[in-house]
């Protein structure tokens, strides 16, 4: 069907004969729409009464539930107490960046760049430096994420050859009292650890 | 008979009905938000506390009590000074001004030395045969406050919530009147002692007068400004209404009026249509004659009921344990350790009632209290009611509530006077 004409909706929702020279609906054919018509002088309705009444049978039907249930530690309430009680962060949840480190204590990071360039958000800050060892090559002599900026997408996880960087903390409740205290460094990347629930999957 | 210690005693008598009537206000706005987070399946408060004791959240009362009277208190500078501070004034002074009239118990007296009839203690602060519609009187004053706090603070929000809020004050208040006038045409009397009393005689008014009640809540609803009839103060709209610009104890003194006048209009209901004080199938007489049993059965029912509560606070103690990882998590079995020691009390009090002969103003001073006690239950249900149609009703709109007050409140009220007058001429009551 060409559509190389501006389609009549009206005509179309009421089945119409031919648009544009084409049948677009059978002859005969009626559109399943279902009318809806107020019944705005219904008495049961224009009382009040019995409306209102049932609302009220509604919300005290909470309120009885919530009271014996609640003082009994079972109801329909489903708060978490936050500060105290925090919600369990489902598998692979992404939260604050950590750098993963070798076993004495260097970050893995090689500096090549590969993260910074995924990043859509461009909160990768990195200052490549010659590293002495020469398996190394290279290191990052500053690695900077401006959390405020990031977008917590992992593509800097993914886009990492050796595993540097990874998204498993599960923190994710991130506050600070200035602006600076989100631009975290390499140092604090590392100091992050892993949440061992979280990291159970990739990120 | 006159007495030298009778100022004394009407002081301490009214001292104790205004304290109990105040209180019931932070009490209210507890139920408020406790309700209200019932309904919509939240905890509510439960965060203030005092040591382990948040007390279900009742404490966050007392800290809004705190704010209100420590914050900075603005005045703005293009309010008209004398209205603007005039306003919360009245409005608080008349919505505890109505509470006066209104009959908490029987008229006691305690007998003396054989002697009886000193001192006789009135359940009320201010005994007028017109009772109601001194009532009436002041409480349509109301509407002076509120004009006065949105004319002055010359702000169009304010101006337009006060209008609305006496546009509705005043329609709401003609079929208010009337749908009382066919209970009063069955007690024959606007005392409201008299009114009290006739229903403990025959029977309480709701059931001889259920369309005048309804319309009465109704209109109760309307005069005090809440929900569905809260376009005083409809926040989506006007900000909030005449008070927009009051801040602090000013603002305060508002939200005390708005519970205050809820609980005269719950008071006044109770005493027009559901028997004010009268404890059912318990006239006064009755009441002192049997005052000992009763006690006794009470004290001994409460040490079972302390029972079950103690149980239930353990079992919500073993459910939360861990919940919140401090010395809260205790407090559930603190409470039952405190409720089991009052049921313990309560037992304790039940032998010594029995072992010994209660002396004579032990009778008198219980069905006063038992009558003043089930007053206030009855307020505080009524008080419910209007926390939960609150929480369950949307607000009308402007137009939708003019038509209800004035072509089907009204007409229903004049109804309900022609049928009460039928139902007297013809039944010959």
């Amino acid at each position: 069907m060409s559509h190389d004409k501006p389609i009549d909706i009206s005509r179309l929702a009421a089945g119409g004969p031919a648009v544009g020279g084409y049948h677009l609906r059978p002859e005969g054919f009626e559109p399943p729409v279902k009318v809806v018509t107020r019944d705005v002088n219904h008495l049961g309705e224009s009382v009040y009464l019995f409306e209102i009444a049932k609302g009220l049978g509604l919300t005290m039907g909470h309120v009885l539930k919530n009271l014996f249930g609640g003082l009994v530690g079972f109801g329909a309430i489903r708060t978490i107490g936050y500060p105290e009680q925090k919600r369990e962060i489902p598998e692979g949840w992404r939260g604050k960046h950590r750098l993963t480190t070798r076993e004495d204590g260097s970050s893995k990071c090689v500096a090549c760049m590969m993260c910074a360039t995924a990043c859509p958000a461009e909160c990768i800050h990195i200052i490549p430096a010659e590293s002495e060892n020469p398996d190394i090559e290279r290191y990052p002599d500053r690695f900077d994420i401006d959390l405020l900026e990031c977008v917590f997408c992992g593509m800097c996880v993914e886009a990492c050859p050796v595993d540097a960087i990874r998204m498993d903390s599960g923190v994710y409740s991130l506050t600070a009292f200035d602006r600076e205290s989100f631009l975290v460094t390499k140092e604090e990347l590392m100091q992050v650890k892993a949440d061992p629930f979280v990291a159970g999957k990739t990120y | 008979m006159q007495h030298w210690l009778d100022p004394a005693i009407i002081i301490a008598r009214n001292l104790l009905i205004i304290v109990v009537v105040l209180n019931i206000v932070p009490f209210l706005v507890w139920l408020e938000r406790k309700g209200s987070a019932f309904i919509q399946d939240r905890p509510g408060p439960e965060r203030a506390a005092v040591g382990p004791f948040r007390v279900l959240g009742l404490l966050h009362v007392l800290a809004d009590a705190i704010k209100m009277m420590t914050k900075e208190d603005i005045i703005p500078s293009t309010v008209n000074r004398f209205y603007y501070l005039a306003a919360p004034v009245i409005v608080v002074a008349i919505a505890f001004t109505t509470v006066a009239v209104i009959p908490f118990w029987d008229t006691i007296d305690f007998p003396r030395n054989g002697e009886p009839g000193w001192p006789v203690i009135g359940g009320q602060l201010l005994n007028l045969d017109v009772g109601i519609l001194w009532f009436f009187a002041i409480a349509s004053l109301t509407v002076y406050g509120i004009i006065f706090a949105g004319w002055s603070s010359n702000n169009k929000f304010s101006l337009l919530g006060a209008m609305r809020a006496s546009a509705a004050v005043l329609s709401y208040e003609i079929p208010l009147g009337l749908s009382v006038i066919g209970a009063l045409m069955i007690y024959s009397t606007v005392s409201l002692p008299e009114i009290v009393r006739w229903q403990g005689v025959h029977t309480w008014g709701i059931f001889l007068q259920p369309l005048g009640a309804l319309i009465f809540i109704v209109c109760a609803f309307a005069e005090t400004n809440r929900v569905p009839f809260d376009l005083a103060e409809s926040e989506s709209e006007l900000v909030a209404g005449y008070h927009t610009e009051y801040s602090a104890m000013k603002f305060g003194m508002f939200f005390l009026a708005e519970y205050g006048a809820m609980i005269v209009s719950s008071c006044l209901f109770v005493t027009l249509f559901l028997g004010g004080w009268q404890v059912p199938f318990l006239t006064t007489a009755e009441l002192i004659a049997i005052a000992k049993p009763l006690v006794v059965y009470s004290l001994g029912a409460a040490f079972f009921v302390s029972l079950i509560l103690a149980a239930l606070l353990m079992v919500n103690f073993t459910a939360n344990a861990g919940r919140w990882k401090d010395w809260r998590d205790l407090e559930p079995a603190i409470w039952a350790v405190v409720v089991i020691g009052g049921g313990i009390t309560a037992l304790a009090a039940m032998f010594f009632l029995l072992a010994i002969d209660p002396p004579n103003w032990f009778a008198p001073a219980f069905a006063g209290l038992a009558q003043f006690g089930m007053f206030l239950a009855k307020v505080l249900f009524l008080c419910w009611i209007f926390v939960w149609v609150r929480w369950t009703l949307p607000r009308f709109r402007y137009d939708q509530v003019m038509n209800l007050g004035w072509r089907s409140l009204l007409p229903l009220a004049l109804v309900n006077i022609l049928l009460t007058g039928l139902a007297i001429t013809v039944l010959n009551i």
